[in-house]
C-alpha cells in the first residue's frame, strides 16, 4: 500500500509542477499547445490524482463528502484528458480528416463516459473499477483514455525517430529529440496505468492480480514522473551530433 | 499550403534541371526527404537547403546525374526564402518552446 502510494505521489507531485512550469511558460506566449498540455498534466495528473487519492486515505471522510470529492476529481480529470487530445491533434495531425474525427468521436466518448460515471456514484463508495467490477461507463471513459495516450505515444515516437535523422545531418537539437523521446516514455506509461486498472476492474477478487496492480502502477507512476521531469524541465544542455557540426561549420 | 510550395518549388526545378520526369523528381527528393527525417508537407527552406547540400547530391549520383554540384547550386538558389512563407508551428518547435526557460 505504501510502495503503491509513492508511486502515486510521485505522478502527482511531477504532473502537478511540470504543468504548472508549461503554464507559466503559456502565460507568456499565450499559445495553444503548450496551455492544452499544460492543463493537462496539472487537471488530470496533479489535481484529479489527488483528489481520488484523498477521497480513499482519509478515512474519516462524511460518504458524501467523498462523492462530491470523486465527483471533481472525475469532472478535472476528463477536462484533462480532453485537452491532452487537443495536444496530439493540434501539435501533431492538424490538418488531417482522421485526426479531427478521432478527436471528436473521443472527446464525445470522454464526455459522455465520465457523465454516467458520475451519475453512478455512491455516497462513501470509491469509483468504480477500483474494488469492484468496471461498469459500462467506465469501460467507455477508460478506452477513450487508453486512446488518446496510445496515440500520444505513437506520435511522440515517430517523431522521435524523424528527429533522430535530423540531428544527423545537423537539423536538429539533441534536447529537443530527446523530449519527444521522454514524453513518448510517459505516455507510454500512462497507458500501462490504465491497463492496469483494467486488470484491477477485471479481477476484483483476485488479491494476487490486486497487488500485482498497485506495485504496477506504483512503478508506473514513477517512470511517468522521472520521464516528464526530463521531458520538461530543463536541467542544463545535452549537445548533439547535429549542434556539433553546425558549431564546427560556424568556426 | 505553404510548406508544400518548398517541396513543390524545389521538385519542379529539379525536374527542370535533370533529365528526370515529374515522377521521378519529386520521388528522389521524397527518398532524401524521408532520409533526413522530414516531411514533404512541413517541408521549411532552411531544412530542404540542408537537404540540397549534405543528402540529396549522393541520390542524384545514384540515379545517373552528371554535374551534381552545378545542379544543386540551381536548387539551392531556387529554394523560397524564410519571408516569402507563412511560419507554421510545427512540433520541433512547440516541444523546442516547452523545454525552454
Amino acid at each position: 500500500m505504501l510502495v503503491g502510494l509513492l508511486g502515486l505521489l510521485a505522478f502527482v507531485a511531477a504532473s502537478a509542477v511540470v504543468g504548472l512550469r508549461i503554464l507559466a511558460l503559456a502565460a507568456r506566449t499565450r499559445q495553444l499547445p503548450e496551455t492544452a498540455i499544460g492543463l493537462s498534466l496539472f487537471l488530470a495528473g496533479g489535481v484529479g490524482t489527488a483528489l481520488t487519492v484523498l477521497a480513499v486515505l482519509i478515512s474519516e471522510l462524511a460518504p458524501h463528502v467523498v462523492q462530491v470529492l470523486n465527483q471533481i476529481a472525475i469532472v478535472v480529470n476528463h477536462i484533462g484528458y480532453g485537452l491532452l487530445f487537443v495536444f496530439v491533434w493540434r501539435v501533431f495531425r492538424p490538418s488531417e480528416v482522421w485526426a479531427a474525427l478521432l478527436f471528436g468521436i473521443c472527446t464525445i466518448v470522454l464526455v459522455v463516459g465520465g457523465i454516467g460515471m458520475m451519475r453512478e456514484l455512491v455516497p462513501g463508495q470509491p469509483l468504480p473499477g477500483r474494488g469492484e467490477s468496471g461498469t459500462f461507463w467506465f469501460w467507455l471513459t477508460l478506452s477513450a483514455r487508453f486512446v488518446v495516450y496510445g496515440w500520444a505515444a505513437i506520435e511522440s515516437f515517430r517523431y522521435h525517430a524523424m528527429m533522430k535523422r535530423r540531428l544527423a545531418i545537423g537539423l536538429a537539437q539533441q534536447d529537443v529529440v530527446d523530449r519527444f523521446f521522454y514524453w513518448g516514455v510517459s505516455t507510454v506509461a500512462a497507458s500501462l496505468i490504465w491497463i492496469n486498472l483494467a486488470g484491477r476492474a477485471l479481477f476484483p477478487d483476485s488479491l494476487v492480480v490486486q497487488a500485482a496492480v498497485i506495485f504496477g502502477t506504483s512503478i508506473l507512476g514513477f517512470v511517468v514522473a522521472g520521464s516528464l521531469f526530463r521531458a520538461f524541465f530543463p536541467i542544463g544542455h545535452r549537445s548533439g551530433a547535429g549542434e556539433r557540426m553546425a558549431l564546427e561549420e560556424r568556426s | 499550403m505553404a510548406s508544400a510550395s518548398v517541396f513543390d518549388r524545389v521538385s519542379e526545378k529539379l525536374e527542370e534541371v535533370t533529365s528526370f520526369n515529374r515522377l521521378e523528381a519529386r520521388g528522389t527528393l521524397r527518398i532524401a526527404l524521408k532520409e533526413s527525417g522530414l516531411d514533404a508537407k512541413s517541408l521549411r527552406p532552411e531544412q530542404v537547403r540542408v537537404v540540397i547540400e549534405r543528402v540529396l547530391p549522393q541520390h542524384l549520383r545514384d540515379r545517373g546525374i552528371t554535374d551534381v554540384e552545378k545542379v544543386c547550386r540551381i536548387l539551392d538558389a531556387h529554394v523560397p526564402r524564410d519571408e516569402d512563407l507563412a511560419s507554421v508551428d510545427s512540433p520541433e518547435a512547440i516541444f523546442s518552446r516547452l523545454g525552454s526557460r
